[in-house]
């Protein structure tokens, strides 16, 4: 008997619900406001929710939004029921996290129905499955400037949250990398001391230069200084890569803008390439020049995800032009954050910073999605 | 036999939204025994109540940024509401002035909306006489579709929108009516 969570705060809607439900077949549980259903989904994970959009207090996107950024809750369904009926309420829903979305006022076998089709769907098993090795996911676009090094940044801290474990994030920009910055880091062995090893580097010295942060995040910096010769620097990465391999589940890299040797060896070492792209002509135009490339380095077409970073308020062109433009699915969207500066600024992940804004929930989206592609 | 709807809301109150030129405004309206044109229209009130109000930017319009129990609304910075059919027409004695057999598609720009959609006539459409002579405020668009000029990729649609006149800084129409059903 699947469970359903039904939150509410029209105690006449929770009634005649209760009742449909039950009769359907349901396990119900109900909430009356946002917190209340949290509480409830967080101690007793259902296997269905169905929330109200218009609450008091937490609204119905902010509960979505918290569901799916909470590890025990974020495979559950969930249907949204509101009386805001336009489209862009749809779509905020679907990227709050909802999978449908409902229209008051609504006949109960309506939503039994969708509540039916919506559990038959298949959906990840909860429990995370032991990954036999440590992946590795490069975070790459040709275009700078579109917000590739914030999404691996909150990237990296969505595994390390998603896993409960220390996940390993790397810096591959030569000339000038940010990622220590964002994390508000100061090491003091980077990238740099291990290209002056070469590929002889050890697992202990590599150990020295991963600094700890406190999302669980060990971050191999760039070099503090632009490196602008670094002749055999793709072999260094290569024995990076793999011992990191061994001893993290994920290592994410954020590479520069460039196909150098260093970005190169980490792209063919990578198991998954998000290749990031930005709603311009720009940007759509590297992305469809980056494609034969990654594909020339080894990688299948499963293995090269489009994430659309909206990294402005406005995308000056809709994400099915995008689609059009390149020809493939857009595997995310990560909406503009306008508290994503003011993160930055203070060297703490978007992620840590609002977890429930709709670009920290699609990110952990992002790393869920990831991480059941990996189990399969 | 009876069928029951799920939130449908107390009887006698209607979920509207509506939009100033920098809010959308999703509540609930107590019409009783009347309709949202009747409030609308009524020129006794310059305010309306409205109840469980969700407050959104035009900019941003799918997310909340504030909810109000209950909050008032000042009509005539009210640019247009989105309404059902049946609360589109007035009530009672002043409905028999509607429900005309000609449709025009139409063109308004508000600040800061465009809307397209048709409006029914008895008899050739005089556009003075619908946008600076009309009794009510706030006219009849049926196939609405309403776009925010500086976001046009926000578009709103309804069953039938209620448009300030009073706002309307352009009003364009077709020259040739279809026949309405």
């Amino acid at each position: 008997m699947s469970t359903v969570l039904i939150i509410d705060d029209d105690p006449s809607v929770l009634k005649l619900l209760d009742f449909a439900m039950s009769k359907a077949g349901f396990r119900v549980v109900l909430a009356g406001d946002g917190e209340e259903g949290l509480e409830k989904a967080q101690a007793n994970p259902p296997d269905l929710a169905i929330v109200d959009v218009m609450m008091p207090g937490l609204d119905g996107y902010e509960v979505c939004r918290r569901l799916r950024a909470d590890p025990r809750t974020a495979g559950m369904a969930i249907i949204v029921l509101t009386a805001r009926a336009q489209a862009v309420d749809r779509k905020v829903a679907l990227e709050a996290g909802a999978d449908e979305y409902l229209v008051k006022p609504i006949m109960p076998d309506e939503l039994i129905r969708l509540a039916r089709e919506v559990l038959a769907r298949p959906r990840a098993a909860a429990p995370l499955v032991e990954l036999p090795q440590g992946r590795v996911v490069t975070v790459f676009s040709l275009r700078g400037g579109i917000g590739v090094t914030s999404l691996a940044v909150n990237l990296a801290v969505a595994f390390a949250h998603l896993r409960q474990e220390e996940v390993s994030l790397l810096d591959l920009s030569l000339l000038a990398g940010h990622v220590a910055l964002m994390l508000n880091l100061q090491p003091q062995l980077t990238l740099a001391n291990l290209l002056e090893q070469g590929s002889e580097a050890e697992e202990e010295t590599l150990d020295r230069c991963l600094a700890r942060h406190s999302s669980g995040v060990r971050v191999l910096a760039a070099p503090p200084q632009p490196v602008t010769s670094a002749s055999g620097g793709g072999q260094v990465v290569k024995r990076i890569v793999s011992l990191l391999r061994g001893r993290f589940p994920y290592v994410v890299a954020d590479t520069a803008s460039t196909l150098d040797e260093v970005t190169t060896a980490v792209l063919t070492a990578s198991d998954l390439v998000l290749v990031i792209v930005a709603a311009e002509v720009q940007a759509l135009q590297t992305a469809i020049v980056s494609l034969p490339a990654l594909r020339a380095l080894g990688h299948e077409d499963d293995d090269l995800w489009l994430v659309l970073n909206q990294y402005t308020p406005k995308s000056p062109l809709p994400t099915q032009a995008a689609e059009k433009a390149l020809r493939r699915p857009v595997r995310a969207t990560i909406p503009y954050e306008p508290a994503l500066p003011q993160a930055i600024q203070r060297g703490v992940p978007l992620i840590l910073h609002q977890p429930t804004s709709p670009m920290a929930t699609a990110v952990a989206r992002l790393a869920y999605q990831i991480d059941k592609h990996f189990e399969k | 036999m009876k069928r029951t709807i799920v939130g449908a809301g107390p009887r006698g109150y209607v979920t509207v939204d509506f939009f100033t030129g920098d809010y959308r405004v999703s509540a609930q309206i107590n019409v009783r025994n009347r309709t949202v044109n009747d409030i609308l229209n009524d020129k006794r009130l310059s305010y309306i109540e409205v109840f469980d109000t969700y407050i959104s930017r035009i900019s941003q319009p799918g997310y909340i940024v504030g909810s109000h129990h209950v909050a008032l609304l000042r009509k005539d910075t009210i640019s247009f509401a989105i309404v059902p059919t049946g609360e589109s027409r007035p009530s009672g004695q002043r409905a028999y002035r509607y429900g005309g057999k000609l449709l025009y598609q139409v063109f308004l720009t508000l600040p800061a909306f465009e809307i397209q959609g048709k409006v029914h006539t008895t008899g050739k459409l005089d556009l003075y006489a619908f946008l600076a002579t009309n009794v009510d405020d706030f006219v009849i668009l049926t196939e609405p579709v309403a776009r925010v000029a500086n976001f046009p990729d926000n578009t709103f649609s309804g069953e039938a929108f209620l448009v300030n006149r009073l706002l309307v800084t352009m009003f364009c129409a077709s020259e040739q009516p279809e026949r309405a059903a």
